[in-house]
């Protein structure tokens, strides 16, 4: 139920959702589709699994990048620490993974999020937040690829964060 | 019912059909109307340009005047009036002498249309009228009075008219009391919206609640050569 | 640069509404924003319930604003940030151009940011030595343009699309285009180089938690996070009002603010920043300083009716609905917060005396009370603010006028005669021309309604 409306939330503004039991191999069509030279990706273990059964052709990758050197990559991802229903956002924190350039930096974003993670409203996540610990040094919500409409009113997606973002909902996590 | 008419000084001395109007509308609903030659202004262009004190003197001598009255109402022809009327207990806050009587009269003082409508529950008052027409909501009527649907049922039920929503029937005339004359190429740019709305809703008549906006609007279609003529709402539930 | 002031407003306006391309602009971005709204706001059954809820908080967080701003510093302070205090302008550029001299910066990044406008801090830190580059895509187009903004969301809301490219072509030798993805595409490389090269990152502040030391800060472009993220030391400016009591208060400002500024459910990114990093080795800057500015605000706190003006999330609403924005636009008000917003909180941060035209740029027809996401009760604002001005800068024509006015309307005799006076006064009168040059005068009636008068 949450899965269905999350990727529905994400599609209205313009991302990309996919909700699988086979991460790997969604994950695998996305990279053979996009063909990325250099990938980034996050500190997460589940993360570095996953890219080692997927095992793409690139020139780089990169593991969790520094500010210098983040520039160069064209894919970049990471796992969310938990997601809203009702926006189709993700809720990155900073003090469970390295992903805050690694989600920003790069073009393209692929999240990867546990469907049990999916909260349904906004106060739900950020109640969580909250929740039995200190907030962590940075939280970032991210709802679709970068977005303005600073000329004219014309939306153009992609000005200075990821032009797609990419949600794979794994349904078993 | 017996009502105290509050004429305002605008139609009293510009356009002075539509207190007669008004009168008549009332008396043919059943109320007994009273009018105190002695009432002047509601003090709505000293308030609304800064001139405080010179509003509060005119506005004691307004409650004076009505709170003499044994009239169960007070109506007025003006949405804005009424609510100049409903600003005075702001006018008087921390006066603890004048304070609740600008509340009281407050109270008892109605625009004509929520009059009708709220307190003496009328929504047809007899009046026939042929021709296409359109509503323009006057600011201080809608926002501060919430007078939205009130004039609309009255004209629903005036035989004979067809009634058109125009676009942004909401949205100001440009006219604000002095900010007609203190900006007045602002004004008539906000005006000229106005009058394109009027103008694509294809109609014989505009009508609003409120003489001031009916001055702006109807100066700017006649100055343009319009047949589109402008009616206050009392002229219309006179009619026929 | 070619700023206008507050002080010609009738001259300013005159002119916008001379430009038609301008009010080609205007209507379009007005209406759009409008719509928007109107329908993100028809979207949740419980809008009302929300403004009313904001406004609470908002009230509740000014009336113990010392204490909230306390306990923020407080808990900013325990993870590492530091708070600092500017009592104006003057005192927040200073600490700020020395916090980046001090660490040898030379190049800042920036995030959009309304209260470094109000600062003019771009001018300070450039006469400091330091090249400062407005990132948020309307910023930098207008610092291109060597402009300010015009709106307080959307800053480069007046220009078309061709004049973009006209000057990115001039600036940034770009070929010339008039497709809006590709102008922007063209920003996004130019600005990534500053970013990776940036030592300063500088960015405003939507809300501040007083309870967790949280810094939020809301976009949709990724600005934000990238000026917050890359440079090694982050500094947020923030006027004092902008503190919420508890991190749960959030949750009703977030649902306002995106709908009743662009009509978005969310924007895309949420950026909640406490303190700095908890290891050397983690993401993010070295240091975090927050600038609380003062700047005339406690003078607005100071009074029952004014201290509402605190309460503004800056969302622009108010800028879209207002009648008088809609057809001159925001740089005819010469000030930096334009619109009924402006109106009212520019005579208050940067005295009466030059600002004084502003109060008086409304119809009071309300609109914007009708839109304020906090409920701010504009028209109320604006009549208070005219009750300051006029009996000290009124023209002496207008305070004699209204003392003679308020002689005649004391007395139904005086009355009478100056209605027969008036006839003949409306050919004369100044007043008169300001009114017949657009529009026609209906004539005095030869008899008014208490000559007609007949007791039933």
């Amino acid at each position: 139920m949450n899965s269905a409306d999350f990727k529905e939330s994400v599609e209205s503004v313009d991302g990309h959702c996919i909700v699988t039991t086979d991460v790997t191999d969604a994950l695998q069509r996305i990279l053979t589709d996009l063909k990325p030279q250099r990938i980034a990706i996050s500190d997460d273990v589940r993360v570095r699994h996953l890219l080692h059964d997927v095992n793409p052709e690139v020139e780089e990758l990169g593991v969790a990048p520094n500010a210098h050197d983040i520039f160069r990559f064209d894919v970049g991802i990471t796992s969310a620490q938990a997601a809203i229903a009702e926006t189709g956002t993700l809720v990155l924190d900073s003090a469970s993974e390295r992903h805050r350039l690694v989600s920003l930096v790069p073009p393209v974003h692929i999240a990867i999020v546990n469907a049990s993670t999916i909260c349904d409203t906004l106060s739900d996540a950020l109640a969580l937040l909250r929740k039995d610990k200190e907030i962590s040094p940075a939280v970032t919500f991210i709802t679709g690829p970068s977005r303005t409409a600073d000329i004219e009113l014309t939306l153009a997606i992609g000005v200075h964060g990821p032009q797609e973002l990419y949600v794979i909902v794994d349904a078993t996590g | 019912m017996k009502v105290a008419f509050f004429v305002t000084c605008l139609v009293d001395q510009m356009w002075s059909s539509i207190g007669v109007s008004s009168v008549e509308v009332l008396r043919r609903v059943g109320c007994e109307v009273e009018f105190d030659k002695r009432q002047t202004c509601c003090a709505q262009p000293a308030f609304n340009t800064g001139y405080l004190e010179e509003a509060r003197q005119v506005a004691r001598r307004f409650i004076q005047i009505f709170e003499e009255s044994d009239a169960d109402a007070i109506v007025s022809p003006s949405g804005s009036c009424t609510a100049m009327v409903h600003h005075y207990p702001q006018l008087f806050a921390g006066d603890p002498h004048w304070l609740p009587r600008a509340e009281a009269v407050a109270a008892k003082t109605h625009e004509l249309s929520s009059f009708l409508i709220r307190v003496l529950k009328i929504e047809d008052v007899g009046a026939s009228w042929n021709g296409r027409l359109t509503w323009h909501d006057a600011c201080h009527g809608l926002r501060d009075l919430n007078i939205r649907n009130e004039p609309r049922t009255l004209i629903r039920n005036v035989r004979g008219a067809e009634f058109v929503e125009m676009d942004h029937a909401d949205v100001c005339c440009g006219f604000g009391g002095t900010f007609s004359v203190k900006y007045p190429e602002i004004s008539v740019a906000i005006l000229d919206q106005k009058i394109d709305a009027i103008e694509r809703a294809n109609v014989h008549a505009v009508v609003s609640g409120d003489a001031s906006c009916l001055m702006q609007i109807g100066g700017r279609l006649s100055r343009k050569g319009s047949k589109v003529r402008v009616m206050h709402l009392a002229e219309l539930l006179a009619a026929g | 640069m070619n700023r206008l002031s507050s002080e010609t407003f009738r001259e300013n306006a005159r002119a916008a509404l001379a430009d038609v391309q301008l009010r080609g602009a205007l209507k379009n971005a007005t209406s759009l924003f409008g719509e928007r709204r109107k329908e993100a706001a028809a979207s949740l059954p419980n809008w009302e319930e929300l403004r009313t809820q904001a406004r609470a908080i908002k009230d509740e967080a000014l009336s113990h604003l010392d204490q909230y701003l306390e306990e923020f510093k407080r808990n900013a302070e325990g993870r590492g940030a530091v708070v600092h205090r500017a009592r104006d302008a003057a005192e927040a550029n200073a600490i700020i151009t020395k916090l980046a001299i001090d660490r040898h910066a030379k190049i800042v990044v920036k995030s959009k940011s309304m209260t470094t406008e109000e600062t003019h801090l771009n001018t300070a830190l450039e006469a400091a030595g330091l090249q400062v580059v407005e990132t948020d895509l309307g910023e930098y187009i207008i610092q291109l343009a060597n402009e300010t903004p015009s709106h307080i969301i959307a800053p480069a809301i007046h220009k078309t699309r061709r004049q973009v490219a006209e000057l990115f072509t001039a600036e940034l030798g770009m070929p010339p285009t008039d497709d809006v993805a590709q102008l922007t595409s063209t920003a996004r490389a130019t600005l990534r180089d500053r970013f990776a090269s940036a030592d300063v990152g500088i960015s405003g502040v939507n809300f501040a938690v007083a309870e967790t030391g949280t810094i939020v800060i809301i976009e949709n472009e990724g600005n934000i996070r990238l000026t917050t993220s890359l440079p090694r030391i982050h500094l947020a400016v923030m006027g004092i009002e902008k503190v919420v009591p508890r991190f749960a208060d959030l949750d009703v400002f977030l649902k306002l603010l995106p709908r009743s500024g662009t009509g978005q459910r969310l924007t895309t990114y949420q950026s909640f920043i406490t303190g700095t990093k908890r290891e050397a080795t983690d993401e993010g800057p070295e240091e975090l300083h927050i600038v609380l500015l003062d700047n005339g605000r406690s003078r607005m706190l100071a009074h029952p009716v004014t201290r509402q003006s605190l309460a503004c999330i800056r969302c622009g609403a108010c800028l879209n609905s207002c009648p008088v924005y809609q057809q001159i636009g925001g740089h005819a008000y010469g000030s930096v917060y334009p619109g009924p917003i402006g109106a009212v909180i520019t005579p208050q941060l940067m005295g009466i005396e030059k600002s004084s035209q502003l109060p008086y740029a409304s119809s009071l027809c309300g609109a914007c009370r009708d839109v304020c996401p906090v409920k701010i009760d504009i028209p109320q604002l604006l009549l208070h603010l005219r009750g300051e001005i006029a009996p000290r800068q009124g023209s002496v024509a207008e305070r004699v006028a209204f003392k003679i006015w308020a002689r005649v309307m004391m007395s139904p005799a005086l009355y009478r005669m100056s209605s027969v006076a008036g006839r003949i006064m409306q050919r004369v009168m100044p007043l008169s021309r300001a009114w017949t040059n657009g529009r026609d005068l209906r004539p005095i009636e030869s008899r008014s309604f208490r000559d007609q008068w007949k007791d039933e």
